[in-house]
């Protein structure tokens, strides 16, 4: 399965009045059939809608907006829950809305505006950052602009990923990830960069992608696309997230992590995050409308946690965190699979990226960056035997100064607004 | 404002409503259309008749009827569905009643619920269920299909989450073809019911746990120590109920409990 050429997956085009003239509207008369595309007078004529059908979901997922974004464009994660250790992460929302169709996607409980929409005002976006950047000049931010839609799918029409990067190459102690479940990365993978973008696949079993991941490029055309950022100089990350159990789980997920960890050394991998399928309560329905009980996400045995979303058992969670992990590891380096025994391997921190001189894991493991993501301390401990914030290489990642600065400087503008 | 007949009357707003009109009223219309005192019962008699210029349709039509249920809704829905268009839009009227976002969803769910049987409806009516809670129903294609559950529940009764419950599972049990109308036929206890589906619908943990509760078992406690196997959420683990008199007891029945090493006996590690 392949991503689908833009013109055949957008039935209608809205484009903003006042948003005619940004470069995503040009590319839009350049990509889509006029007949396609109406221009509205504003996006406040259209409306929102809760609790969407199946039917309107799906057409949600056929209507392209274009359109300026008043609101705050830099946010904290908003994967922070209490009970979850989640790592210090900030969105950068240029869009909202996906038009790849995973059947797991929490945008179905999410999303309560019928389009998939594109904010045409980036500059504004980067005026906002640029404030975040003189408040704030001393953190370490981790920024990803994955949250609400995909970072790359639409990059076509945006060239966002173009503008980002020479923006980041000013702030250089601040890391941009690009996340995506699509293979596009042509318009800026030539580009000169400043080793700050770090450009992440969601990965997946093919067996999975082909079931539950419509609409998204193939694990090969993922890996691909990877290697080719890799070479190009660029740190790329994975996700396994949502792991989806199934009844070849073990083969599927440990013949991809061959093919990582055969395609990648671990000090060209920035990090590796591992989360189990999760979703908000109400999402079952929809996902049920729209995919049926046959998809291996509906059909799967959910309980509530204590954060109030339904996932797999948490035994299940630690057993099948345990196993992915210790595939990382070759054979001769393991004492059985369910890693009881061994303490986390790690990758060489992300600045040292690519500078080390790589030996192929001569006396000792391979060290790849693997973090657990929105999992409760239960399963960190079960499955790396240590919390993040002791681990070695991983402290970084859930270091929450950055978070606090920016909830201070959050509650001040408000203050003074 | 005049007065005209019962019989003079178009009736196509007629949705049954379950609540009699007050018998001292004459029914009301709106343009010669009857909105309330449907029956019969007021043949050859007078109407007081609204003009569009006295009064709006939905102000009327409320006024006279400021509560509906679901079924009532949905008879609404099937019933003006050709002609509404000339008298008031969807939208205002559900607005009017307290629904103010999707419309369009909301008129779909109330097709839905209105082909499932009247004892059925009756059931949702009398336990209050809201129609959001219903709807494990839009995932099926017809609601014939599963109308021994629709039947089960309006005869066995249950509370209003354990009827909500076993619609569900029964629904996605159905989808899955794991035939739950065996389970139906074999226990009347909404309980049961709801054990027996949870395991079919969720073999992997609840055959975790029977593994682990058949292992408990086996195992010889102090005396006035009970134990049960439990599911708290997407945990499970064992709860260890301790009765003591004094300090010496309590230690004792603990020195007891932990040498039984309990968690070694259990099947713990793999339920795969
Ligand atoms: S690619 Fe991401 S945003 Fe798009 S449908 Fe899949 S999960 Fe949702």
């Amino acid at each position: 399965m392949t991503n689908q050429p833009l013109i055949t997956q957008f039935q209608n085009i809205y484009i903003e009045e006042k948003s005619l003239d940004s470069e995503p509207a040009q590319k839009a008369f350049q990509i889509f059939p006029k007949n396609h595309i109406h221009i509205i007078k504003d996006k406040s004529d259209l409306k929102t809608l809760s609790n969407m059908s199946a039917d309107q979901f799906n057409q949600s997922k056929k209507n392209l907006l274009l359109c300026s974004f008043k609101g705050k464009f830099f946010k904290r994660c908003p994967g922070a829950r209490p009970g979850l250790i989640c790592c210090n992460y900030f969105v950068l929302n240029l869009g909202q809305h996906c038009e790849m169709d995973c059947s797991y996607c929490y945008l179905q409980s999410l999303i309560n505006f019928p389009f998939v929409t594109i904010y045409t005002n980036i500059e504004d976006a980067l005026k906002e950052l640029s404030g975040i950047a003189s408040e704030m000049k001393d953190h370490k931010l981790r920024i990803g602009t994955g949250e609400i839609t995909d970072s790359l799918s639409l990059d076509d029409i945006t060239l966002y990923s173009t503008h980002l990067l020479n923006y980041f190459k000013q702030h250089p102690h601040w890391t941009l990830e690009f996340k995506t479940k699509s293979a596009n990365i042509k318009n800026f993978v030539h580009k000169e960069h400043c080793g700050n973008i770090i450009v992440s696949w969601s990965l997946n079993p093919q067996y999975i992608i082909e079931k539950e991941e419509h609409g998204t490029a193939s694990l090969n055309e993922r890996l691909n696309a990877a290697r080719l950022c890799r070479d190009k100089g660029f740190p790329v990350a994975f996700h396994l997230d949502p792991v989806i159990y199934h009844k070849e789980w073990k083969e599927n997920y440990s013949n991809m992590i061959q093919k990582i960890t055969s395609l990648f050394k671990p000090e060209e991998v920035s990090h590796i995050s591992l989360g189990a399928l999760r979703f908000q309560p109400e999402q079952r329905h929809i996902m049920r409308e729209r995919f049926g009980m046959k998809s291996l996400v509906t059909k799967g045995e959910y309980f509530k946690s204590k954060d109030g979303k339904l996932r797999y058992d948490s035994q299940l969670r630690q057993q099948m965190f345990q196993f992915i992990f210790s595939q990382f590891i070759p054979n001769r380096y393991r004492k059985n699979d369910t890693l009881q025994n061994l303490s986390l391997p790690l990758a060489e921190s992300t600045e040292t990226t690519g500078k080390r001189k790589l030996s192929r894991y001569k006396n000792s493991p391979p060290k790849w960056n693997l973090f657990l993501c929105m999992e409760n301390k239960e399963n960190w401990l079960a499955t790396t035997n240590q919390l993040p914030s002791k681990i070695e290489k991983t402290n970084n990642l859930f270091d929450l100064k950055p978070v606090r600065a920016f909830s201070q400087l959050s509650n001040e503008t408000m203050k003074n607004a | 404002m005049n007065l005209t007949t019962y019989d003079e009357c178009e009736k196509y707003l007629d949705f049954q409503p379950e609540k009699p009109w007050p018998n001292n009223w004459p029914p009301f219309s709106w343009e010669n259309k009857l909105v309330s005192g449907f029956t019969h019962s007021y043949k050859n008699q007078y109407v007081l008749n609204f003009s569009s210029t006295d009064v709006n349709f939905l102000h009327l039509f409320h006024t006279c009827h400021p509560q509906l249920n679901f079924s009532e809704l949905g008879r609404i829905i099937l019933g003006w569905s050709n002609r509404e268009k000339n008298i008031c839009s969807w939208q205002e009227f559900f607005s009017l009643y307290g629904f103010h976002q999707n419309t369009e969803s909301l008129v779909q769910q109330l097709k839905i619920f209105t082909s499932t049987p009247v004892s059925f409806q009756a059931w949702v009516n009398k336990k209050a269920i809201h129609l959001s809670e219903l709807r494990i129903l839009n995932s099926l294609e017809d609601m014939k299909q599963i109308h021994f559950i629709f039947e089960w529940i309006a005869e066995q009764s249950p509370s209003h989450s354990q009827g909500i419950k076993i619609l569900e599972l029964g629904v996605e049990l159905f989808l899955m073809s794991l035939d739950p109308d065996k389970i139906l036929k074999s226990y009347f206890s909404p309980e049961k019911v709801i054990q027996e589906m949870e395991k079919k619908r969720n073999p992997l943990s609840s055959s975790q746990d029977q593994v682990n509760k058949n292992n408990l078992k086996k195992v010889i406690w102090p005396s006035q120590v009970s134990t049960q196997w439990q599911r708290r959420g997407d945990t499970t683990g064992l709860e260890i109920k301790i009765w003591c008199r004094n300090q010496k007891e309590w230690e004792e029945k603990i020195h007891r409990v932990n040498q039984l090493s309990v968690f070694n006996r259990l099947d713990r590690t793999d339920p795969i």
